[in-house]
């Protein structure tokens, strides 16, 4: 290596934080220059993270450990370890966020606020970059925040439009539930593993020290620990029941769409379960609850996928299917690592892809509206041939990366005899393909239901098309240096497979008599889709499911029930200062007693 | 005669007190200003009474926090006045329910 990977490592963390403090002073001066600005950046925390990869994915057997000093006087440091995971969670963070940034230079002209925008992105990218490096659990949680906040701001990002402030404080406030389990799995966790003797508060937040000394920590505070963790990563990964927010997160630029709620953010909870599998694989009852959990996600969001009218809000839902499938995999165990983790990468190639191609339709068409498109084929041609290949990628048609990585999932579940499981997962396989050729048909084939002609879409938005397009024909060959990289660093269960063995391998399990089935089905369920949709049943079932199965209600009613709860004590609000300061010194003395009677408890 | 760390913190609560039942009791802004320093500096002398170089670095903060503070309080005695034309905190109930 021509640069030390510590200098990399720190200007990969550092670069995206500069460019978010310098976007705002940079405006200033220039708002062109700010924009490149910007683009430069995302492009040069791009290449460190991909001058990293090499040093990982091959040939070295030990992670990138660095530590800097951060508050040394309570000796907290800010301690990095990058494994095979880590950094290709980084390199889709880095790769996909430079691109949507060069796509956002067209896409988002003319827009207010556009400072923002830029410096929400880079903070996003960083924040992305940081979380995945970490290895201290407080400050994964800190980055774990910071894309969060960013997810909120850039979801309302148009802050005129009433619903898209009311869909990023929704999110916000359906991931928080999550957020909060996490903190509380985090801090019981922490106790747990510090009821060992010689255990500091800093080395018991360590993530790889639990992971080697798993036996050292209580079973039962473990066991608490995990499901809070799966409650976090449920919130952040948008699974059922709080996958609310997702759709409705589309009130975002569809450049956020794809960066943060396809390819990066929505990956954090996959992130999170694969990272802590060693940890909580003895748990009883885990794993099987995320592959349930898993399991139902994918097949009610491919329902709600197929028969939704809004472009952005089909892909919404394919990626909390999809999503569904990562968890469902990991729920698999130590089988579901690879298959899981490799189809966390090629779904982020692939929906990263389709978004920003939708956003191209959008841009020129003007609405979202699927039934407002069609005919858009020879209209625009690249977008339609990038998009194309996306589209099949997501259905999973032989050779395309979705294929491989879901087959893989197929085929984990199949050896390990789930199943029943299999055969739901199977079932949303073929739902997938379904929906993916109904939007391609609404969009890109059946007739022009559209009042203006559309244009292809300008080179700042296509050359990113064709990157990922790339990338979805291709990222799956990486299989070899994946599971090399994992079995070099000893992942549990992974075995090293190269290509043609992986090829040969995929095609003698019956799971891939499954995947293609399922993708044939798909297709013919996307042709008898009238013939349902006409009879009684049918209708009364795509009601339901464009109702998004009445989870919104539901927690409607639970909101609107706390705020009569709530009222009942508002005359307790006097607006009286001295009555407050009163209650407060009430409080304390509370405290005090109750200190003195349980003899103060420490 | 040397005093005990008791008869320090026994001040200091004394003090906390005075603030607190001048909070309590006053509907005069510029009062319930003047009571939470006279809390603060409670505060203050417990620190000092607790002894040590940490805690003199702690109390030297407090005081230009204190300062920060009671400046912040005042400004918002003056905008009471101008909003109000009166000083009495009664006045602030536009956003009692």
């Amino acid at each position: 290596m021509i640069i030390d990977s510590g200098i990399l490592v720190l200007l990969a963390l550092a670069l995206p934080f500069i460019g978010t403090a310098l976007v705002p002073i940079i405006a200033k001066a220039s708002k062109t220059a700010r924009t490149y600005f910007a683009v430069i950046i995302g492009f040069l925390t791009a290449a460190m993270v991909l001058l990293l990869l090499p040093d990982i994915w091959m040939g070295s057997t030990k992670g990138l450990s660095y530590s800097f000093r951060w508050v040394p006087s309570i000796g907290l440091s800010f301690s990095v370890y990058i494994d095979p995971l880590a950094i290709m969670m980084a390199v889709i963070a880095g790769g996909i966020g430079s691109l949507v940034l060069l796509y956002s230079i067209k896409y988002m002209e003319g827009s207010t606020g556009l400072s923002r925008y830029y410096a929400l992105v880079l903070l996003f990218i960083g924040g992305m970059i940081g979380l995945v490096f970490v290895d201290n659990l407080l400050i994964l949680y800190l980055f774990w925040e910071v894309v969060g906040l960013c997810s909120y701001a850039l979801i309302g990002f148009y802050n005129t439009d009433p619903k898209a402030a009311k869909a990023g404080i929704k999110a916000l406030v359906t991931t928080r539930v999550g957020d909060v389990a996490f903190l509380v799995g985090i801090f019981v966790l922490v106790a747990g593993a510090m009821t060992a003797v010689g255990v500091g508060f800093m080395q018991a937040l360590s993530i790889r020290y639990l992971i080697h000394n798993t036996a050292s920590i209580p079973p039962n505070t473990l066991a608490i620990a995990g499901f809070c963790f799966i409650i976090g990563a449920i919130g952040k990964s948008a699974q059922v029941p709080l996958h609310v927010w997702l759709p409705d997160a589309m009130e975002a630029p569809t450049t956020i769409s794809a960066l943060i709620h396809a390819a990066t953010m929505v990956n954090a909870g996959v992130y999170l379960m694969a990272r802590s599998l060693p940890l909580f694989a003895t748990v009883d009852g885990w794993t099987t609850t995320l592959m349930w959990i898993g399991g139902i996600t994918a097949i009610l969001a491919a329902t709600m996928a197929i028969v939704e009218p809004d472009l952005k809000r089909v892909l919404a839902y394919s990626t909390v299917s999809q999503l569904g499938f990562m968890m469902f995999g990991i729920g698999l165990g130590f089988a579901g690592f690879v298959p899981a983790t490799f189809h966390l990468m090629s779904h982020a190639v692939f929906k990263a892809l389709l978004f920003l191609g939708a956003g191209a339709v959008i841009h020129t068409v003007g609405t979202r509206n699927m039934y407002q498109m069609g005919g858009l084929k020879s209209e625009m041609k690249l977008t339609y041939a990038t998009m194309l290949i996306g589209g099949l990628s997501l259905a999973g048609l032989i050779g395309f990366s979705g294929f491989w990585s879901k087959d893989m999932i197929l085929a984990a579940a199949f050896e390990t005899g789930n199943y029943l499981p299999l055969f739901v997962i199977s079932i949303t396989a073929i739902l997938t393909a379904a929906y993916t050729f109904r939007m391609l048909n609404l969009v890109f084939w059946g007739k022009s239901q559209r009042t203006k002609v559309a244009h292809e879409a300008p080179w700042h938005m296509t050359i990113p098309l064709i990157i990922l397009a790339v990338g979805s024909l291709i990222s799956w060959l990486s299989i070899g240096f994946l599971t090399r990289a994992y079995a070099a660093f000893g992942f549990n269960e992974v075995v090293a497979v190269t290509l043609i063995k992986f090829i040969t391998e995929t095609f003698s399990t019956p799971a891939v008599v499954i995947s293609i089935i399922a993708f044939l089905l798909g297709i013919g369920v996307f042709y008898i889709r009238k013939s349902y949709a006409s009879n009684s049943i049918g209708a009364k079932t795509i009601t339901m499911a464009r109702k998004g199965y009445g989870f919104d209600t539901f927690y409607g009613w639970i909101i609107s029930g706390l705020r009569k709860f709530a009222t009942k004590f508002q005359k307790t609000h006097t607006g009286d200062l001295n009555y407050n300061v009163a209650g407060m010194v009430l409080g304390v003395l509370l405290l005090i007693i109750l200190f003195v009677v349980l003899g103060g408890g420490f | 005669m040397a005093m005990g760390i008791e008869s320090y913190l026994g001040f200091a609560v004394a003090i906390l007190f005075l603030g607190i039942y001048c909070i309590l009791t006053k509907k005069n802004v510029i009062k319930s200003a003047i009571g939470i320093s006279v809390m603060v500096k409670g505060g203050s002398l417990s620190f000092l009474a607790a002894g040590g170089p940490t805690a003199q670095v702690a109390v030297v903060l407090i005081i230009v926090i204190d300062a920060i503070v009671a400046a912040l309080l005042l400004s918002l005695a003056v905008n009471v006045y101008k909003q109000t034309g009166t000083l009495d905190i009664e006045a602030l109930r536009r956003l009692r329910w």
